[in-house]
């Protein structure tokens, strides 16, 4: 032990020594140029700091790929009335548009009283005439004799109208409830799809007034192409112009027609209505979803994320990042679903990054 | 105990030298110990007592004969051009303050770092054991004639005076006095020069690799390439191989021609 | 001394091809450090001056490279300690070599001398395996340690300290000196300008040395500048190079011609 002790002791005589060889000139020196090289480090050291690149990261999360795409339709009933109207009358009056709600024994519109007694009557010509033909007799006769009953339906139709005045009722509306309670309801009345008659035109029979019916349902005629569809699997929203209505999407089908019936209609729409479609997609669960901002892509295509990692310097620990190639499985406007989950990727960085570049990862 | 307070005188000396001697005994002697142990051993790792084989597979490895033939003919080789290049210089060059300082300055490659004068050949292709030669002579030309030049101003000058008046010829003047004085120190440069030699294996590797060609590939590069491949046995035994000529070379010389006091 | 005389144009044309000889991988390496990283196309004066005469290699080293300058203090750090203690302990130990008795000193100075001839990477593994029982691998400490034991640095302090006459310790000692005041007092200061040149020699030796922190130490973090532009390989700069070299230089210089000044005195 006494030993160690007087080795120690040599030791630090032999120290003491030399340290009084740096009181000259020639120690001076010495310091000098360890001050320089310190300087220089210290130089270096800044610039490094201040030219690194600033980055925030971000990981990967659970999530779903939501996309959305509006397309246009048109709405029809499944089932319509239609009330006939005959030739050649005046219209005087018209009473509901296009849209409107129609009660039984609602008044839809006025003939000319006029117009209908000389249909009436040159009617009434046709079957004096036919009835002559009809006792001659033979397939002529018989011919005759279904026309005339032809015509005399057609008589007493325009005879009914004489008596209500030249004024077309709804009629043969389906027996509802709330339509017989006559209480304002709310809940699908029948509706005027197509009212073409004003004031003044002439009515013909190729011409009916047509009224949806509510209980039939109405449909949705829409297309949109098989690259655009996808496999929708979420819910469209109607929009029409009261009022939206959601309904699951269907699955494409082969074709570009899909059409699917409506069990509720909504309210007050029109039959023939161009509405809005909204399909709105919402991916399954997505183990690795990362913000659209975190993927670059290659000259050549493709894809990746920038990763930040550690490494050892020999001035110390740094962080950089590195290439690290990502496979998209789906992606919207917001977020991008990768295979595999990552974690500490670039989010944004204030200057141009490169692979194995050193970085500083600030926290927003 | 009184007695141990106050050192003997012997004593005393004694410690000046301790520190240095336990360096020496655990950094060195104790590694050439360890080096022997494991020239015998076959096995890695343990210390085995195999007996020669390890011996006699170095000795029939032709990668061993060649390097430490390379090594043997390139350090003659070398020594000998510097030799001549020294007895060349000293001769015709003088002492004066001016020769010193050009001196002075050729010296100075020594002690640079072995990358720089690597650049620089890396730039001229020379055939390799040309450029060996080079490296050798511009590092160590130098300080030889430096050295050899100062210890020839501490000559006496009655000495070249007599001689001179005996109308001595430069050459006998050169050989029978001049030389005669500088040779202690000649031999010392010569024990220096072998390290040095040794010492040229940094730029070798650097300039070449750990497997350069066939006309350089010393005695070092075995070692270096055996210890990359944890072969310590073999590196053990090439190294006492290898460690026995020049032993015995030094010990030769410091024994002829006097004693070591004057090296 | 003119002891005879020598043709002028003998001396001057062998200096001049000596000092050629010597300097021009200097030019090289200086004329390669001034040489620009960014290859312009050299058209007219300017632009060649401004690739071949450009300070961009120096700008990138000294004010761009942490790493250099992280290996360039490993440098020092591994390099100072050494030569301190390698001074401290071969001082003394060449001292005591001097004044012990004779016997002892002659074999000593024998296996020194023997030992001193060892090539260096006769000793690496050996010296792993002592380092590992130490357990010093691996730190800066075991290249430290290695490198100030060295034989050669007691054999050659004790050289110098031969000269000193064995008188003047006698009259030292009989004026009551210790030992350690014979030392401080008598030895040291004629030995003092050796030691200076002597430890710049050995500092400018450690400078470079590759091996060595190569194999005992592993942690790439801990390794000298000389380590790092052996692992670079080709793509050294030359400015880096220089800048490596020049503190030995420096120190160098000044240290010699320190040295020389006081010798005048």
């Amino acid at each position: 032990m006494e030993n160690v002790i007087v080795i120690l002791e040599k030791i630090w005589m032999a120290i003491t020594v030399v340290f009084r060889f740096l009181k000259s000139k020639f120690g001076l020196i010495i310091l000098v140029v360890l001050a320089i090289v310190g300087g220089f480090t210290y130089l270096s050291y800044r610039n490094y700091i201040k030219n690194l690149p600033i980055v925030t990261l971000t990981s990967s999360v659970n999530n779903a790929i939501r996309t959305q795409m509006e397309t246009t339709g048109t709405l029809y009933y499944n089932e319509v009335l239609e009330v006939s109207l005959p030739q050649g009358c005046h219209v005087e009056e018209v009473f509901v548009g296009e849209g409107d709600a129609v009660e039984t024994d609602m008044p839809l519109l006025r003939m000319k009283v006029a117009d209908l007694q000389v249909a009436r009557l040159n009617k009434q010509l046709q079957i004096e005439a036919l009835e002559e033909v009809e006792e001659v007799g033979g397939t002529e006769g018989e011919l005759a004799y279904w026309k005339k009953e032809l015509l005399l339906e057609e008589v007493s139709v325009l005879e009914e109208l004489i008596k209500a005045e030249g004024v077309v009722k709804a009629e043969g509306l389906p027996e509802t409830e709330s339509n017989s309670a006559g209480e304002e309801t709310t809940i699908n009345p029948v509706r005027i799809i197509k009212q073409a008659y004003k004031k003044g035109d002439l009515t013909s029979p190729d011409v009916p007034i047509t009224m949806g019916l509510p209980e039939g349902g109405c449909y949705l005629e829409w297309q949109i192409s098989a690259k655009d569809y996808k496999d929708y699997k979420g819910t469209a929203c109607i929009r029409t112009q009261k009022e939206n209505l959601t309904w699951e999407a269907p699955k494409f089908a082969n074709g570009v027609y899909i059409y699917r019936s409506l069990v509720d209609t909504p309210e007050k729409f029109v039959h023939g209505e161009q509405i809005k479609i909204e399909l709105n997609y919402v991916s399954e669960s997505h183990k690795a979803v990362l913000p659209r901002a975190c993927i670059r892509t290659d000259a050549d295509g493709s894809t990746y994320v920038y990763q930040v990692d550690t490494r050892t310097r020999n001035y110390g620990e740094e962080q950089y990042v590195r290439k690290l190639g990502v496979t998209i499985i789906e992606q919207d406007d917001i977020n991008v679903a990768i295979k595999g989950s990552v974690y500490d990727v670039v989010l944004g960085s204030f200057q141009q990054l490169q692979d194995l570049m050193t970085v500083i990862v600030i926290s927003e | 105990m009184k007695e141990s307070k106050k050192l003997t005188k012997e004593q005393e000396k004694l410690r000046f030298i301790t520190p240095g001697l336990v360096g020496l005994l655990i950094f060195y002697l104790l590694p050439l110990c360890y080096c022997a142990l494991f020239s015998f051993s076959a096995t890695s790792g343990r210390f085995s007592f195999d007996g020669v084989k390890n011996y006699e597979s170095l000795l029939e490895s032709g990668t061993f004969r060649m390097a430490l033939g390379n090594t043997y003919f390139l350090m003659a080789t070398f020594l000998l051009v510097l030799y001549l290049l020294t007895i060349l210089l000293v001769y015709f060059l003088d002492t004066s303050k001016g020769t010193l300082g050009v001196l002075l300055i050729s010296a100075l490659p020594m002690l640079l770092p072995p990358t720089l004068i690597t650049k620089c050949l890396q730039e001229l292709n020379l055939p390799p054991r040309l450029a060996l030669l080079a490296i050798f002579m511009w590092k160590y030309l130098g300080f030889h004639v430096l050295l050899l030049k100062v210890v020839e101003m501490t000559m006496r000058k009655e000495w070249i005076e007599a001689a001179v008046l005996d109308r001595g010829t430069k050459w006998q003047i050169f050989t029978r006095i001049v030389w005669q004085y500088l040779w202690p120190y000649q031999r010392f440069l010569l024990i220096f020069d072998v390290i040095c030699f040794f010492r040229l294996f940094r730029e070798n590797y650097l300039l070449y690799g750990a497997y350069p060609p066939d006309q350089v590939y010393t005695i070092s590069h075995f070692f270096f390439n055996n210890f990359q491949n944890l072969n310590y046995q073999r590196l053990s035994s090439a190294a006492m191989l290898a460690l026995v000529p020049v032993l015995l070379l030094n010990v030769i010389l410091l024994k002829v021609g006097g004693r070591h006091e004057m090296v | 001394m003119k002891w005879y005389k020598s043709s002028g144009i003998i001396r001057g044309s062998l200096l001049l091809l000596l000092s050629l000889f010597v300097t021009t991988p200097l030019a090289m390496v200086l004329m390669g450090s001034l040489e620009s990283p960014v290859s312009y196309r050299t058209n007219n004066v300017f632009t060649f001056m401004k690739r071949y005469l450009s300070l961009d290699q120096y700008k990138n080293i000294l004010f761009h490279d942490l790493e250099y300058w992280a290996a360039f203090w490993n440098t020092v750090l591994l390099t100072l300690p050494t030569v301190v203690l390698a001074i401290g302990i071969g001082a003394l130990a060449a001292f005591g070599l001097r004044i012990i008795n004779k016997k002892l000193s002659g074999v000593l100075l024998m296996v020194y001398a023997i030992l001193s001839t060892l090539p260096a990477q006769v000793l690496l593994v050996p010296h792993l395996v002592v380092l590992s029982s130490l357990f010093l691998t691996g730190t800066r400490l075991a290249v430290i340690l290695v490198g100030c034991c060295s034989p050669w640095y007691v054999f050659f302090l004790h050289r110098l300290c031969v000269r000193i006459p064995e008188e003047e310790f006698e009259a030292a000692r009989l004026e009551g000196a210790s030992e350690r005041e014979v030392f401080t007092h008598i030895a040291l200061p004629q030995m003092r300008t050796g030691i200076m040149v002597f430890a710049i020699v050995i500092a400018a030796d450690l400078w470079g040395m590759v091996e060595e922190p190569l194999i005992y130490i592993q942690d790439a973090a801990k390794y000298p500048l000389s380590v790092l532009f052996q692992e670079m390989g080709e793509s050294i700069s030359f400015a880096g190079v220089l800048v490596f070299s020049l503190p030995v230089l420096v120190i160098l210089i000044s240290g010699v011609l320190n040295a020389v000044r006081s010798e005048e005195r």
